[in-house]
């Protein structure tokens, strides 16, 4: 390869959905930069300033109420979905997501938020979600058994097209066990950690398709702090999520005992 | 500080006989956790019986002179700072175990009947009750910073404090940290406020402005909206470091209308300025005489075991409780200023446990080697390792502080950490 140019990150409005650590993604991904000789520049984006050319672009937090808010601004002008078009790399967060979709709906499937349209689906109320997720891996991106945590009370009603980006081992999705919307180069999930700190594979696949490059064409690097602690902390949300399903087992059996008597 | 006495004609108005069963059940809950080796007992005590008699809070409020304290960070310390500085007016009420929900309030006050003034912790998140509940002299209103210990955000908070502002007459005065912009926006419409210049240590999430979202100009100085035209009321109250005076002793400057003061406090790191001028605004306002009270202040060397040092083979340390980025910021702070070895203690509480330590600049430790200890420390080396900072793990938390040289060291801790730590220490006899 060629010297690498300086790829730029931008941190987009992340007061507005109220990032919950998941600013600190761009520290991450150019951590995970520096460990594959990468040069990166993270800018971050506040209310007015107009949203720059970047190859790598992060949006997110837990704040639903920001969604109409931040579709607006990402279509203040064309240069977030013209970039997007041409390839550039998203991570959409939670709130982030759901800026991306259609919007919010009411029950009766009325858009009551409106969303950037960019991604085949709505956002409707959901379940209440408060809890830590770890997903099964992503063999096709490389992607081992990622941790975070979910909260929020939305669930997706997504087209049939539209494919998700993960599948989780330990908690609840937004469309069952199904997390989040993979497209293209946009990557859309509801987990927090922040989910590129903890799990640094992730920003290897954004740093591939920034690059030109099939996220397998990495070398792997040797595990780190980060993938340690994930590791670990995954065992131990694993460990607990058997506790509840036995507890939730042994009820419905006592339950069950208890008619038959 | 003079001590509360429980004896004494009380000064709430008498009970009804429904709150007298409230009363009753509080003490039988309490009772009963105690001895089940739940804790102490005030929150779950305080919760049945708001239940019983949801007028309870009120009745026990009812006759005194209020001092409420709430924001995100330095709550229990300036609380316990108001409560030394009111004293010269005579004995305090105070929720000096840190209970700061309505129940929690109203069992401290239960036990104390005879004291005509109280300072009270509230919960940010329960400001609108207990505003309405005790009608209060004065309200301090301290900062707002991102925690996701519940995972409530900023923009409930500011409206929920915007319901209890309000509630507010000019019988209240809202001591409001003007700094910050959104908690001068949460309490714009106070009828009397009195603007104190508390600093602003994490700027990060307050840069656009809370009502137009516009990006402020000035932010930590003299703020103003270019969208919407507001702009920093102007404070009456200022405070600034003097000499230190000793490892634990820092001496601050306060200016309030009328007055300049000096001011020794063991109160830790760069907040403590501005904490000492929130608790002399409130005495000023409740017409303290202000020399008593600054004096009153002096004596405040310990807030819930958290300043007092102690010992470990040689070391001094000091624990301190860190909830949410801007309290990790300020360890930091005072870490680099007092070029204190830093220690970090980190315990399991839940899925977001070690989220809000990302969002900190380690980076200005870059020079350094962290002792991480605790059952979360895979976590927190793998952040500092993300910002570039050594670490070391060393299981043991008094262990990790063993490993620093003989001298002080900063113990910071998450929030069950603090309580873990807290707790072994004082089954050691090291803390009170």
């Amino acid at each position: 390869m060629s010297p690498a140019k300086t790829l730029t990150v931008a941190l987009l409005h992340p007061l507005l959905t109220v990032a919950c650590g998941d600013d600190a993604s761009g520290l991450a991904l150019a951590h995970r930069a520096k460990r594959r000789d990468l040069d990166v520049e993270v800018v971050t984006v506040h209310g007015a300033t107009p949203i720059p050319d970047a190859d790598i672009y992060l949006l997110g937090g837990s704040g639903h109420a920001g969604v109409p808010k931040l579709a607006e601004q990402l279509s203040a002008s064309t240069v977030f979905t013209d970039r997007v078009a041409e390839g550039a790399v998203v991570l959409a967060v939670d709130a982030g997501l759901d800026a991306l979709g259609r919007g919010i709906v009411d029950e009766r499937g009325r858009i009551i938020g409106p969303g950037l349209g960019l991604l085949g689906f709505t956002t409707k109320r959901g379940r209440s979600v408060s809890e830590p997720v770890v997903s099964e891996p992503v063999p096709e991106l490389g992607l081992p058994a990622l941790g975070g945590w979910v909260q929020h009370r939305v669930a997706l009603r997504a087209d049939p097209d539209v494919e998700p980006f993960l599948t989780l081992e330990v908690g609840h999705g937004d469309r069952g066990q199904l997390d989040g919307v993979r497209s293209g180069h946009v990557i859309g999930t509801r987990l927090h950690g922040p989910i590129l700190g903890r799990n640094p594979e992730v920003a290897d696949v954004m740093l591939a398709w920034a690059t030109g490059r099939e996220p397998q064409e990495w070398e792997p690097l040797p595990p780190g702090p980060q993938e340690r602690a994930r590791d670990l902390r995954a065992e131990e949300d694993r460990a607990a999520g058997r506790r509840v399903r036995d507890l939730r087992e042994r009820v419905a059996e006592t339950r069950k005992s208890l008619l038959r008597v | 500080m003079r001590e509360s006495t429980v004896s004494g004609p009380h000064v709430t108005a008498a009970p009804t006989l429904r709150e007298r069963a409230a009363m009753a059940l509080a003490d039988t809950a309490s009772l009963a956790s105690r001895m089940l080796g739940k804790g102490k007992g005030e929150i779950i005590g305080g919760r049945y019986a708001l239940r019983v008699a949801p007028t309870l809070l009120e009745k026990m409020a009812s006759g005194r002179t209020s001092v409420l304290v709430t924001g995100t960070n330095g709550k229990s310390t300036v609380t316990a700072l108001v409560a030394a500085a009111l004293s010269p007016a005579g004995p305090i009420a105070s929720n000096r175990t840190g209970a700061n929900m309505p129940d929690g309030i109203v069992t401290s006050l239960k036990e104390d009947r005879t004291s005509a003034i109280a300072a009270i912790e509230v919960d940010e998140a329960y400001l609108r009750p207990v505003v309405a509940s005790t009608h209060p002299r004065a309200l301090i209103a301290l900062n707002l910073s991102r925690e996701y210990t519940r995972g409530v955000s900023l923009a409930r908070t500011i409206d929920h404090w915007q319901s209890a502002a309000s509630l507010l007459t000019s019988d209240t005065t809202a001591i409001v940290n003007t700094d910050d912009p959104w908690v001068q926006y949460a309490f714009e419409k106070a009828p009397d406020i009195c603007a104190v210049a508390g600093g602003l240590n994490w700027t990060a999430d307050v840069t656009i402005c809370p009502a137009c979202q516009t990006l402020l100009n000035g932010v930590g100085e003299q703020w103003s909206c270019p969208g919407c035209g507001r702009e920093q009321i102007k404070p009456v109250w200022s405070a600034s470091d003097g000499e230190r005076v000793s490892d634990l002793l820092q001496e601050v400057i306060v200016s309030g209308p009328g007055h300049n003061l000096t001011v020794l406090t063991s109160v830790p790191g760069r907040t403590a300025a501005a904490s000492v001028a929130f608790a002399l605004a409130a005495a000023d306002t409740v017409g303290v005489n202000l020399d008593e009270a600054a004096s009153a202040i002096e004596s405040v060397l310990d807030v819930d075991g958290r300043y007092a040092p102690f010992d470990v083979d040689g070391r001094r340390a000091r624990i301190i409780m860190l909830k949410n980025p801007a309290g990790w910021t300020e360890a930091i702070d005072t870490a680099l200023r007092s070029d204190l070895p830093i220690v970090i203690y980190a315990q399991p509480f839940g899925p977001r446990d070690t989220t809000t330590i990302w969002e900190v600049e380690w980076e200005r430790l870059s020079d350094r080697n962290v002792v991480v200890s605790g059952q979360r420390a895979p976590d927190v080396v793998a952040c500092l390792d993300a910002h570039g900072i050594s670490t070391t793990i060393v299981e043991d938390p008094l262990d990790a502080i063993r490993t620093q040289p003989v001298g002080d060291v900063l113990v910071a801790c998450n929030y069950s950490g603090f309580r873990q730590l807290t707790a072994r220490l004082r089954g050691l006899g090291a803390i009170a």
